[in-house]
């Protein structure tokens, strides 16, 4: 397959599947960050096996990519973390079952546009615009008359904030 | 606890929940940011930095040529403007004025003579054309 096929099909799917890859991201880790950048890892992924797919069910191969690469993460997220008492951890079986069934993606957006309302100017409103109304760099710069450049380092600063709050919350 | 990966089933039942009740809208330059990954990752150029590449090249070409004209012309300068006391053969200040002051009485007065007789030459070929053009018109009447 050229590189330009390859650009092609890889395009199209992550305009097609991104929303269902995120939340599948986002439903197995629960952190809106690691979420993108599963999802990220995800199309790449596809992108470099590309040749091994036999272009049947891409919806059922990108979302297998993306659960497995969640499960490694977590894996390893938790050999990084302190061990538990054995009474204290939780059954598998009822994890399982709350990550296939549970509904907590808008939860999480929830907590998300919580934090991010508490945010100071000019950090709350270019945040507020991407983060909550799904608005890209581009958009927001049109929209608000800003140079783009200081949209995008307004949002690169705004997400670090946003992360470290959430991941202080998280501890708490 | 070590967590399996989800079995074919299971997968399908998350995906069908999601598509049901719990898809939310990926990060804005989600795409965006993925097709810069993939050019780093895999060496590709993408449409957009590739044109600013370009450009990059093109300016710093246009600089160079820039440059290399600057550093001609001003090596040319060096070349052939005098610097300092070095002074050209023939001439100094005292020498060319004297030079000019030399110029013989007789060599004006004869341009002064000439430019007389050129003068008188031209009001007589003047003075005859004008007579001329009065006889004829006195003929005519």
């Amino acid at each position: 397959m050229s590189k330009i096929d390859s650009n092609e099909i890889i395009s199209r799917l992550i305009k097609e599947y991104q929303n269902l890859i995120f939340s599948i991201c986002l439903r197995h880790v629960g952190d809106y960050f690691i979420a993108e950048d599963l999802t990220q890892e995800t199309f790449i992924s596809a992108y470099t096996h590309l040749d091994t797919f036999d272009g049947e069910n891409e919806k059922a191969y990108l979302a297998r990519i993306a659960s497995n690469k969640c499960i490694d993460y977590l894996r390893s997220a938790g050999r990084r973390m302190i061990a538990t008492p054995e009474e204290e951890m939780p059954e598998e079986g009822s994890e399982r079952d709350e990550l296939v069934n549970s509904v907590m993606n808008k939860e999480v957006l929830a907590n998300l546009e919580e934090v991010v309302d508490n945010l100071s100017p000019p950090y709350r409103e270019v945040a507020r615009l991407y983060f909550v109304e799904d608005k890209s760099a581009k958009e927001i710069a049109f929209e608000t008359g800003t140079p783009l450049k200081t949209v995008q380092t307004r949002i690169y600063r705004a997400r670090d904030l946003v992360k470290q709050k959430i991941r202080k919350e998280d501890l708490i | 606890m070590r967590l399996d990966y989800l079995t074919d089933e299971e997968l399908s039942k998350m995906i069908e929940d999601i598509e049901a009740n719990d898809l939310v809208t990926a990060p804005p330059d989600l795409e965006d940011n993925i097709l810069l990954r993939l050019t780093r990752e895999h060496g590709e150029e993408p449409d957009i930095p590739k044109k600013i590449t370009d450009r990059r090249t093109l300016s710093f070409t246009a600089y160079s040529v820039r440059v290399a004209i600057a550093v001609a012309a001003a090596i040319a300068v060096l070349i052939l403007v005098p610097v300092g006391d070095k002074k050209m053969p023939g001439m100094e200040r005292g020498k060319v004025t004297a030079e000019i002051e030399i110029m013989p009485k007789e060599g004006i007065l004869h341009i002064v003579g000439s430019s007389n007789t050129l003068f008188k030459n031209t009001t007589h070929f003047f003075s005859d054309f004008i007579g001329g053009l009065s006889d004829e018109k006195g003929d005519e009447k």
